[in-house]
């Protein structure tokens, strides 16, 4: 009998990489890297740490095939040879008998290094033409014209951060040589495909020789679909080379120090509208930090254009963005991809035209809120009036009209406790925009006993795949949950993984899913009909029975031994590509989503004007989920991800010293929300039409939700608080007590 | 070599912190360490020192701040140990109310949430929503499947709290319900289960360091390695946490923070105490945390030193009592001699036309290490300040008291407008400085502001409303 993944969880009985039976010989690793941001490496002087009982120290030279684990470019070494580009750029893998051994070992390690300069600013990076790729371009109408015509402009920065990851499961990866050259990792990783790649390429053996299993992670949101690559492919390297198992688990600090961050982006805006607040043009351009290689940074921008007009109309639109290269380690996925730094921008513009027109930034968001037959950028066309459900709905069923009126008057009296609200509405588009990723296989296997097993190419990683496939799996055989499992994740059950991200896991795999049941199913009932003598197209299914045109009923248990015994096949391989995606980056233009989801929140905050704090108090979100899944998982992630997105937006912030180490690499420096810092929350999801692409037409969920939290920075409002200096000193994320307090008060400290 | 019970058994120990001998020695791998430094609560356990007692006490602590060392004859039950109470393991009923509830995501940090939750259920007071969430406060999740637990605090409240409320005995009454397995009542107290020992090869390892005398280890494991350092925690005093003796309020250094709090409570003495014990740290911090040990750190944000300074604390030592005003020397120093112990903090008990205020500003409003912190000290009679006591942490070396600007307070009327007064005093007598918690012109604001805070408390309610921002 299978359970639910949570209550797994709860019971403690779940396994993560570092739970995992450690095999006998066991090598535990400790990972060398660079302790400077810049510079050459001319020697590794590993005597010292050799000299130990049973270390090993695996360098470059080491390396049996190429030392190179780049995935979009090659641009990236395993182990540094000979450049130093980052913090944290391993440069060689200690192996011993204990984790204690391993790392004393590895601080006996002496490095002859020439450190050089830095570049650890984003502009910077730009002025030096330090980029990954040329800077991108998205176009449409005449901006030129339309900014010389317009009544008003408005022209600043926005500055939004770097966020650390601060999965609760740091990168661990358990490597266990096997017979024939063989290797199966155990990796925490968000892309098994993407590792069995990697590993066979510095290994020099072909990918059918190493076996990737995920069994889920403790938490991931983007920090590891790229970046548990590195570690794996230490630890695979380290299996290979001594034949013994090799465990490499990365502690806190090392993980925060040596890990990318979500994109750090400087924009410049300029918007235009005319006198009643109708948006006229948009001209903007992204530098986005990507770090020291290029790493996803180029897919991240990508999406940064793609979301740079949000769920607004505006008729003229140029949109520029460019990749940086940086001494930092290099910047990955975050939930959101690139959107959230795109998004802000643009409510960051509004808020400023708000201000200069004098007109609220709920009218202005309202008026310009795109409608049906809208025309991206991109060449897509907006095709339903979802977004405008969304909000009359939340406007109508949440009292806003009342709600904003009473902010006001709360507030005439200047009280020491002020209130504000904010709306951000959301236009999110689902898929890989990079097309070929957008497929999965699944296997479905019914077993003699009628029990199921699913392999899909989804990880599990707390957003409740494994619960949505077991839904669908049970939803088509109209079988109850405890007959049906999903595996882990394997990279030789389904081969050719995608990532499990961009919010698509489980209509990639929900997708296939209900491929490989219907197929399973027809089967069934085609024997059934020739097994009983019945025609196939009188029999009906029915509660997981099979019904008979003569009204007896075949169990499902005595339908499966049956067909089994007359050798039916019970399992299938299903595939699943997203139909009818392109996209053509010589003009710009293409269909590269599936769908877009819509959704609009309104955040209360109340701010204390003696000490610069506040609380963010309540939180109403209207989403067009389509049909749910699992209600549980959906909501979660509607909860989880406001809450994460609130936190980036109020409290969480990297800090770095000016020769690029982390200062804030650990809990007690980098601040994530806690239970009581959470707002309160009402969810209301919405069916607007059917889809074709998600499976029972469920929507996805993954990443909008964090969007969704990042009007909180624009709650508390400018009526009493200057804190919000767009126009001057630009916008800028997190908005901590200190920038509030400071706000409040720019000339008590003159 | 230490024995203890782990999970009903009795069983032996090398010195090693508890968490790494639970996941490595012992492979009872629900208990998950995400920080290690006491700030997550992903690694908590239930801990009872008095396991042989008719009625023993259990309360949840984080792993990673204890060592195996300091837990001599103590009883430790993990995850692990609500696991053979019902068949299968996931049908116990609190993690079906969780799971029902929305309560877990990854998963990761699930276990620590119910140690957590069977700690407030054990050893709440009201047993309602608003005690629920803040007593799992201490336990973060980064999928922030926050409305989930809340969700989980609120059927708990409905299901479970109005018969723990009416039972004579918690514990006992949680064994009845198969929450909690028979045996914390009545641990065996046969041949230790040494399983794993002989196998340890980090034994040997563990390098002979000087071992320093510390309190709970609540800060200390923070700036110092539980695998490599080693430290000689002081048992906790088996005297009372708090007494009234004399017209002079003892304070016992050596209680976990949380006793001193309940018991100031059931005094009835100290109110700011508890809203101060609130805002110290997490509960399972504050069941470990002490008096002693915050003022030996002598952290120039430790919160409780501006509370005692306007208390006009004295600090009875091993070896003598002194002032509170002499025991700190500079940054992190203090006027203690090698192994002298801070035993006990004498207060004056309070006039009847007093108040005591403290706050604190930290970069997330709860279970965070302060910006800067403040305590004051009042006496107004017909309006006026009779006496006024202000100390300042956060904001210099070591936290200080606003001896000038008291002196100009006495006698003013509580409707005077102080900022000025405030802002000039503070030039001279405060000197922050820029760090990942704030820079220093923040520090120096957010003093005056605390200051200004805590004057305004002093007005009627209706004329606190009002800020010229």
């Amino acid at each position: 009998m299978s359970v639910r993944e949570s209550e797994l969880h709860l019971a403690g009985l779940s396994q993560y990489v570092d739970d995992l039976p450690v095999p006998e010989h066991c090598l535990f690793a400790a990972v060398v890297t660079s302790p400077v941001a810049n510079g050459i490496l001319h020697h590794i002087n590993a005597d010292a740490a050799r000299a130990l009982a049973g270390v090993t120290v695996i360098t470059a030279a080491d390396i049996p095939g190429r030392n190179q684990v780049g995935d979009i470019l090659p641009d990236e070494r395993l182990l540094a040879d000979y450049q130093l580009n980052f913090l944290g750029k391993p440069l060689a893998l200690v192996l011993a008998d204990s984790q204690q051994i391993a790392r004393q070992a590895a601080q006996q390690i002496t490095l002859d290094i020439e450190a050089q300069e830095p570049i650890l600013d984003v502009l910077n990076a730009y002025q030096r033409n330090n980029t990954f790729g040329d800077e991108r371009q998205f176009r449409k109408g005449d901006t030129a014209s339309a900014f010389a015509a317009a009544a008003c402009i408005v022209e600043g920065t926005v500055d939004t951060p770097a966020q650390e990851h601060l999965y609760f499961e740091t990168q661990a990866t358990l490597a266990i040589p096997l017979d024939g050259n063989r290797l199966k990792l155990y990796s925490a990783s968000q892309n098994p495909g993407s590792i069995q790649k990697l590993s066979a390429q510095v290994l020099q053996l072909d990918m059918n020789q190493i076996e990737v299993e995920v069994p889920r992670l403790g938490g991931a949101f983007g920090g590891k679909e790229e970046q548990a690559k590195t570690w794996a492919v230490l630890a695979a390297l380290g299996a290979h080379l001594t034949q013994r198992p090799v465990k490499l688990v990365l502690n806190r600090q090392e993980d925060m120090r040596w890990t990318g961050k979500r994109h750090p982006y400087h924009a410049k805006y300029r918007l235009a509208a005319d006198n009643d607040g109708n948006l006229l043009a948009y001209d903007v351009q992204f530098l986005q930090d990507g770090g020291a290689v290029a790493d996803l940074s180029t897919a991240i921008l990508e999406r940064t254009l793609f979301h740079a007009t949000n769920a607004y109309g505006i008729p003229s639109v140029d949109v520029k963005a460019v990749s940086c290269r940086t001494h930092h380690p290099s910047n990955t996925a975050f939930r959101g991809f690139g959107a959230p730094q795109a998004i802000f921008t643009l409510e960051c513009a509004l808020d400023h035209l708000s201000q200069t027109l004098q007109i609220p930034r709920w009218q202005l968001q309202q008026r310009n809120l795109l409608q049906p037959g809208y025309r991206f950028d991109y060449g897509m066309t907006v095709t339903t009036a979802a977004l405008q459900e969304c909000w009359d709905r939340l406007w109508q069923h949440r009292n806003l009209a009342h709600r904003f009126a009473a902010v006001a008057q709360h507030n005439q009296h200047a009280p020491r406790f002020r209130k504000g609200l904010a709306i951000t509405p959301l236009c999110f588009g689902i898929a890989f925009t990079a097309t070929h990723l957008n497929q999965a296989s699944v296997n479905v296997n019914i077993y003699q006993d009628g029990s199921i097993g699913i392999a899909c190419s989804a990880v599990e990683m707390g957003q409740g795949v494994s619960e949505k496939m077991r839904a669908i799996v049970a939803r088509c055989f109209e079988l109850p949950l405890e007959h049906i499992r999903v595996d882990y994740t394997n990279s030789s059950k389904t081969p050719n993984m995608s990532a499990t991200a961009a919010s698509v896991g489980s209509d990639l795999s929900g997708m296939a899913a209900l491929q490989a049941c219907t197929t399973i199913k027809q089967r069934l009932l085609e024997f059934a009909a020739a097994h009983w003598q019945q025609d196939v197209a009188l029999l009906r299914w029915d509660n997981a029975k099979c019904l008979l045109a003569d009204g007896s009923i075949i169990d499902w248990h005595t339908l499966i031994t049956t067909a089994y015994l007359q050798r039916i096949s019970l399992a299938e391989h299903a595939y699943y590509a997203t139909p009818d995606l392109y996209f053509d980056r010589t003009r710009e233009q293409g269909y590269p989503f599936a769908y877009h989801v819509f959704g609009v929140s309104a955040i209360d905050v109340t701010v204390d004007c003696l000490l610069g704090t506040y609380t963010v108090d309540q939180v109403d979100v209207v989403y067009d989920l389509g049909q749910s899944l699992d209600n549980n998982v959906d909501r979660g992630q509607m909860e989880g991800g406001l809450v994460q997105g609130i936190g980036y937006s109020t409290l969480e912030e990297i800090r770095w010293d000016e020769q690029g180490h982390v200062l804030t690499d650990r809990f007690a420096t980098y601040k994530i929300p806690d239970l009581l810092s959470a707002p309160r929350m009402r969810v209301d999801f919405i069916a607007s039409a059917s889809n074709p692409h998600g499976p029972f037409s469920a929507k996805a969920i993954g990443e909008p939700p964090f969007l969704l939290g990042l009007g909180v920075y624009f709650a508390p409002g400018r009526g009493h608080a200057q804190f919000q200096s767009g126009s001057t000193a630009g916008y800028q994320l997190p908005l901590t007590p200190e920038r509030v307090l400071l706000g409040l008060y720019p000339d008590a400290l003159v | 070599m230490t024995r203890l019970w782990l999970n009903g058994r009795a069983c032996s120990a090398d010195d090693k912190p508890l968490l790494e001998f639970l996941r490595q020695q012992r492979q009872l791998h629900g208990t998950r360490g995400a920080c290690h430094e006491g700030d997550c609560g992903s690694c908590q356990i239930l801990l009872s020192d008095n396991p042989l007692d008719e009625r023993p006490q259990f309360h949840a602590v984080t792993s990673c701040l204890l060592r195996t060392a300091d837990l001599e004859q103590h009883h430790v039950v993990t995850i692990e140990g609500l696991q053979h109470l019902h068949s299968p393991a996931t049908a116990h009923p609190l993690f079906q109310l969780l799971a029902d509830a929305g309560a877990s995501q990854c998963g990761f940090c699930s276990p620590g949430l119910v140690m957590a939750l069977l700690n407030w259920l054990l050893n709440g007071t009201t047993l309602d929503t608003t005690e629920g969430e803040r007593w799992i406060n201490g336990n973060l999740c980064r999928c922030t499947g926050y409305m989930g637990q809340r969700r989980a605090v609120q059927h708990l409240v409905q299901r479970v709290a109005p018969s723990l409320r009416e039972s004579p005995w918690r514990l006992g009454t949680l064994i009845d319900m198969q929450w909690l397995p028979a045996w914390m009542q009545f641990p065996d107290t046969g041949s230790a289960d040494d399983h794993g020992l002989a196998d340890d090869h980090d034994a040997e390892t563990m390098p002979a360091l000087p071992a320093d005398t510390i309190g709970g280890g609540t800060d200390y494991w923070l700036e110092h390695d539980s695998a490599q350092a080693c430290a000689s925690v002081l048992a906790p005093s088996t005297e009372c946490a708090a007494q009234v003796d004399n017209a002079l309020l003892y304070l016992n250094a050596r209680s976990p923070l949380q006793q001193v709090a309940t018991t100031l409570q059931q005094l009835d003495q100290l109110p700011v105490f508890q809203s101060f014990t609130e805002a110290f740290a997490s509960m399972p911090v504050r069941q470990r945390a002490t008096l002693g040990g915050n003022l030996a750190h002598a952290s120039p944000v430790a919160d409780s030193i501006p509370l005692l300074l306007v208390l006009d604390a004295m600090v009875q030592t091993s070896q003598r009592t002194l002032s509170i005003h002499e025991l700190f020397t500079g940054f992190k120093q203090t006027a203690l001699q090698a192994g002298e112990i801070i035993e006990w903090l004498l207060i004056p008990l309070a006039e009847p036309d007093t108040s005591v205020q403290f706050d604190k500003v930290s970069r997330r409003p709860h279970t965070d290490i302060a910006v800067a912190n403040a305590a004051s000290y009042w006496r107004v009679r017909d309006d006026r300040v009779i006496e006024a006591r202000i100390a300042i942490g956060g904001a210099s070396p070591m936290p200080v008291r606003l001896f000038a600007l008291e002196n100009d307070l006495k006698n003013l009327p509580i409707t005077s407008d102080i900022t000025t007064l405030v802002k000039s005093r503070l030039q001279t007598a405060i000197n922050p400085i820029s760090d990942v918690r704030g820079s220093a012109q923040y520090r120096r604001l957010l003093a005056r502001q605390l200051i200004l805070a805590h004057w305004q408390q002093l007005q009627p309610t209706q004329e606190r409303q009002h800020v010229r921002a």
